[in-house]
């Protein structure tokens, strides 16, 4: 049996029923998000009139917005009946306006309702996604790099740099990372990019403390002791032996980060801090429903548990990485 | 195995290695705490011979050895391998050379990387050191694979994936890999069976025959040590006390301390002994006894004992620190 590290954890961590199904929402929303405007739009794939073929929706993504000069002025809609149209199965795009059909609840027309201008609800969530997903691993990405580059530092070198590095990871985490967002993004002017780079540089003092950790605990290890003894460098070392080690325990932390950062997303749309409309964000789209929450539940409904999905999917997904990599189940067998 | 072995040139030289630790800082009022771990300890080994390390744990025979290789920086002393002056070199000649001498560990587990197949872990070497092809490499992979006794079909395979056994030979065979003349062996077959602790010396006897190694085999394991060494040492809070040859020490052990492990070798016939085993622990090596540092634990203390470290003795080709003799 050839099975690496990733295989023996593969192996432990699909043991988990519950933890392979959060695996699977959270590669369908990832999914689901990377081909939002093939799932949702109001152009159909496919439309033939007249013997000819036209391709809106593929033209309108390559192009990059534009239309076929001879379809100007064609109503596409659904329920135009004119020649062959096939749409995609939400055939709604997220800014489209309908004003007959306003806080309709979920219907065969619009599966999620619409909201207070008449958007398809569905339409808007699967947009909303992207930039769940979108924050969520960027923000992480970013701050993970930042963990893991100062953590090595101040766990390879020890000493006084260690100390230094210790010390501002402190103080650091004692600031209310949420309101310092805040702060930021109203010094800085709320945007995607803002939101991104703020979550990315205030939170790495996690990653770095575990990355720290991890290294203080390895480099006394017999096997990096015996790369030394080969008269390894430090470079080799620590790309070789130390860091593939120690980046177990922040794929976890980074799988909880993307949770807690969809989160602060969620929370910072939800204040008006985060995306600006019309991108739709899950955030975005609770705090629009706060006025018709009386009587249009969906509207508060389907965001809310959405995002407690996503949360909850990513935190399984955490929680079981961190079981399997548990030295017990690892432990030679 | 004969007695006169003093022909053989020294491969290895050690004078006055000494290695303090710290084990706090001072305070306002107080000195820094010191570990003296290894303390002015000198001893030769000839080419192709084992020197055996004995001592309990505790008496600073991992941190001698290691820092004979200089993966522990030493504080003091002069160390020769093979007519180089190790303790003298700088950091990238220290690297450059560090491929004449090797290190296998007590602990087959964590000696190994867990994220790196056998094939890379035993070829780790070759590739900080030489400029190989892949096709030099993998020969080379495969002589040290038989020359230990594994399996070359098992070279995709991880550490996790053998018994400890089989990853004591790995190790062994990643300490080969450049052609080492010096080996310490830092307990190497302490953590596994006894069983396989027999397979593991014979392997490391039949090597040293083959390829000519020195070896300095450190143990707290009295029989293991008798079955492959030439000469020994027995170190007792970061001091040599007793320098013999195998079969001297086992014969007629000098110093009291040598004398009561001696005793507590467990043997298949038990006899009575004249007093009883080594009673007590060892002292923190922070705070050691004065004078003789075994007189709390020894059955013939003196007076002198209590106040004056003996000086080392010769009797025979024998040297003891005790004021017995």
């Amino acid at each position: 049996m050839k099975a690496g590290y990733w295989g023996v954890l593969w192996r432990e961590f699909s043991k988990n029923r519950l933890a392979l199904a959060g695996l699977v929402i959270v590669i369908s929303l990832i999914l689901l998000a990377l081909c939002a405007p093939l799932i949702a739009n109001n152009k159909p794939y496919i439309y033939i009139t007249e013997g000819k073929v036209y391709l809106p929706l593929f033209y309108d993504i390559i192009t990059n917005g534009k239309e076929y000069a001879e379809l100007k002025g064609t109503d596409l809609s659904k329920e135009k009946f004119t020649g062959f149209k096939l749409f995609p199965p939400v055939a709604y795009s997220y800014s489209e306006y309908d004003l007959d059909s306003i806080v309709v609840p979920p219907s065969r027309k619009h599966l999620m309702g619409t909201d207070e201008q008449g958007r398809d609800l569905l339409a808007r969530m699967i947009y909303g996604s992207r930039v769940s997903i979108f924050i969520g691993f960027i923000a992480v990405i970013i701050y993970v790099a930042i963990g893991i580059i100062i953590g090595s530092i101040a766990g390879y070198y020890g000493g006084w740099i260690d100390m230094v590095i210790s010390r501002i990871i402190e103080v650091i985490m004692c600031f209310p990372t949420f309101f310092l967002i805040l702060t930021i993004l109203a010094l800085w002017g709320p945007s995607l990019a803002s939101v991104m780079l703020v979550i990315g540089i205030t939170s790495w003092p996690g990653i770095a403390r575990i990355v720290r950790g991890e290294f203080l605990k390895l480099r006394e290890m017999d096997f990096v002791v015996a790369s030394q003894a080969v008269g390894a460098a430090d470079r080799w070392i620590i790309f070789r032996h130390i860091l593939p080690n120690a980046l177990a325990p922040v794929l976890v932390s980074a799988t909880f980060g993307i949770a807690s950062t969809i989160l602060i997303e969620s929370s910072l749309s939800f204040l008006g801090f985060g995306v600006q409309p019309p991108t739709p964000s899950w955030g975005d789209i609770l705090s629009q429903s706060r006025d018709f929450m009386d009587f249009a539940w969906w509207l508060t409904f389907i965001p809310g548990f959405a995002i407690f999905i996503t949360i909850t999917a990513y935190n399984l997904v955490g929680d079981a990485l961190q079981d399997a990599m548990n030295p017990k189940s690892l432990s030679g067998k | 195995m004969t007695t006169k072995k003093s022909s053989q040139p020294d491969l290895v030289t050690v004078d006055n290695l000494t290695k303090f630790f710290k084990t706090r800082k001072a305070g306002l009022f107080e000195r820094p705490g010191t570990i003296r771990a290894v303390d002015n300890i000198s001893f030769s080994i000839p080419e192709g011979r084992t020197l055996g390390m004995v001592g309990e744990s505790g008496s600073g025979k991992t941190t001698a050895a290691r820092s004979i290789l200089r993966l522990i920086e030493p504080d003091a002393g002069f160390i020769s391998i093979g007519g180089t002056r190790v303790s003298g070199l700088e950091r990238a000649r220290l690297r450059e050379f560090r491929k004449n001498m090797q290190i296998v560990f007590q602990d087959p587990y964590s000696s190994l990387n867990p994220r790196m197949a056998v094939e890379k872990i035993i070829t780790e070497p070759l590739a900080i050191h030489t400029a190989m092809s892949r096709t030099g490499i993998d020969k080379k992979f495969e002589e040290l694979i038989d020359l230990v006794g594994l399996e070359r079909a098992h070279r995709g395979r991880y550490p996790h994936e053998f018994s400890g056994g089989q990853r004591q030979r790995i190790g062994i065979a990643r300490a080969l890999a450049l052609n080492p003349k010096f080996i310490v062996l830092d307990e190497p077959v302490s953590s596994l069976d006894v069983s396989i602790q027999g397979q593991i010396l014979n392997l490391l006897k039949d090597l040293q025959k083959r390829l000519r190694l020195t070896y300095l085999f450190v143990s707290h394991d009295l029989a293991v040590v008798e079955h492959v060494s030439d000469r020994i040492v027995v170190m007792y809070l970061g001091r040599i006390v007793e320098r013999n040859t195998t079969e001297g020490l086992y014969s007629r052990p000098l110093h009291p301390y040598t004398q009561s492990l001696m005793k507590s070798i467990p043997a298949v016939k038990p006899v009575k002994h004249g007093f009883a085993v080594i009673s007590g622990e060892i002292p923190s090596p922070e705070n050691p006894p004065p004078g003789c540092h075994f007189h709390p634990r020894c059955p013939y203390v003196m007076t002198i004992c209590r106040s004056v470290y003996p000086a080392y003795r010769r009797i025979g080709y024998a040297k003891v620190a005790c004021h017995l003799y």
